[in-house]
């Protein structure tokens, strides 16, 4: 496929934004499909408990799905310092680590399936779509008072009766849990049904309100509270997998700039701590002067941005 | 490969090593057990009750 989009007629453009969104979607449902597919889970409103749950999954995807085959960092990561032996996690720090140098972000892009969820509504047509919320800037910090104050303060310091620490992201906020997990128990499981609350009814119009505003506003879960993203961001650069910029084949059109869904300055920054690695500004560039490099690949160019 | 390039992949590297020598620590301290206790129940707070 030519991924030179812009270099070709604007039909030809469309067609190649199209293919790679769809292979994109493919991939995401591909691992959501994967990384929950405990049948049994799903007929009887269970959950599997076998030697996958020693393991993390990538993306932001919820241990209490029915149909999970592994853990959710995130969630291990509270259960882990919220406990009465430990304080800090090294076997989550370390997961994430080793998936960070992996792809970085290319998780967020391509296998999150919170993040499949968002893609998806902000397919819907909307009379007004939105390109930032204003006071953009400030919002995109409010990822850091959620890892601070929500997955690693509360769960050391908020503790109940018995000394365990409250898993305050979980509890209150994780948009995927309430999708993921609390959604389908409650209409599979009926214990689960007759113990429902406030809480869950907070949950339940977090997500909605979330949902809703995906139609207009492309992946506000991921921009403004996720800490996972926010972790993974810290491994873009440095990632096997992760973008370069020849400025000697690159004309300055900005087309990289204007297709991307969160308006990074692509040419500055290919390795935004941002970026969610969709790969439309690969596609956009006239000049290939954007490109994906794997381990191993030759490099083109001897001058090339990485920051 | 320029320098920049060269230097970046050494990152690359060492944060796998650093990634290694974690998930070692972490399994002999006994975190995984925790991870796998806690992940094969219904987590309370994740779904809204707890
Ligand atoms: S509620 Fe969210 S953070 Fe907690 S385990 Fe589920 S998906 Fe992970
Ligand atoms: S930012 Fe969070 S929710 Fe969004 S895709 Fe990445 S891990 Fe998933
Ligand atoms: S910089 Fe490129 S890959 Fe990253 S979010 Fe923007 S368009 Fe997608």
């Amino acid at each position: 496929m030519d991924r030179r989009a812009t270099s070709g007629s604007p039909a030809a453009a469309a067609s190649c934004f199209k293919k790679r969104e769809k292979r994109r979607n493919i991939t995401q449902g591909a691992f959501a499909c994967l990384s929950n597919a405990w049948l049994p889970g799903w007929l009887s409103g269970g959950t599997y408990s076998g030697a996958g749950k020693y393991f993390c999954v990538p993306g932001l995807s919820c241990y209490s799905c029915p149909g999970a085959l592994g853990a959710c960092p995130l969630g291990a990561f509270q259960a882990v310092i919220g406990s009465r032996q430990f304080q800090f996690s090294f076997y989550i720090i370390g997961w994430l680590s080793l998936i960070g140098a992996a792809a970085g972000r290319y998780v967020c892009g391509w296998i999150c399936p919170f993040g499949l969820v968002q893609d998806l509504l902000n397919k819907i047509p909307a009379i007004k779509k939105m390109r930032a919320l204003p006071g953009e800037k400030w919002l995109r910090r409010l990822r850091w008072v959620v890892l601070a104050g929500l997955v690693c303060l509360a769960p050391l310091f908020l503790l109940d009766p018995i000394g365990q620490g409250q898993p305050a992201f979980c509890k209150w906020l994780c948009p995927s849990g309430a999708l993921m997990a609390g959604w389908p128990l409650a209409l599979l499981n009926q214990a689960v049904r007759q113990a429902l609350g406030w809480l869950f009814a907070w949950k339940s119009g977090f997500l909605i309100t979330l949902l809703g505003l995906a139609i207009f506003l492309y992946r506000p879960f991921c921009r403004y509270l996720c800490p996972l993203g926010l972790i993974y961001g810290f491994f873009n650069r440095y990632a096997l997998l992760r973008h370069v910029h020849a400025p000697e084949e690159c004309r300055a059109c900005d087309a990289c700039q204007a297709a991307c869904p969160l308006s990074i300055a692509v040419r500055q920054k290919p390795n935004s701590p941002d970026c969610i690695r969709c790969g439309r500004c690969l596609t956009a560039c006239p000049t290939n002067a954007l490109k994906l490099i794997r381990p191993g690949a030759q490099m083109v160019s001897r001058r090339r941005s990485t920051d | 490969m320029g320098n920049r390039d060269q230097k970046t992949y050494s990152v690359t590297i060492l944060l796998f090593a650093v990634a290694a020598v974690m998930l070692l620590i972490g399994v002999t301290r006994g975190e995984a057990l925790i991870v796998f206790t806690k992940a094969c129940r219904i987590c309370l707070e994740c779904i809204g009750i707890g």
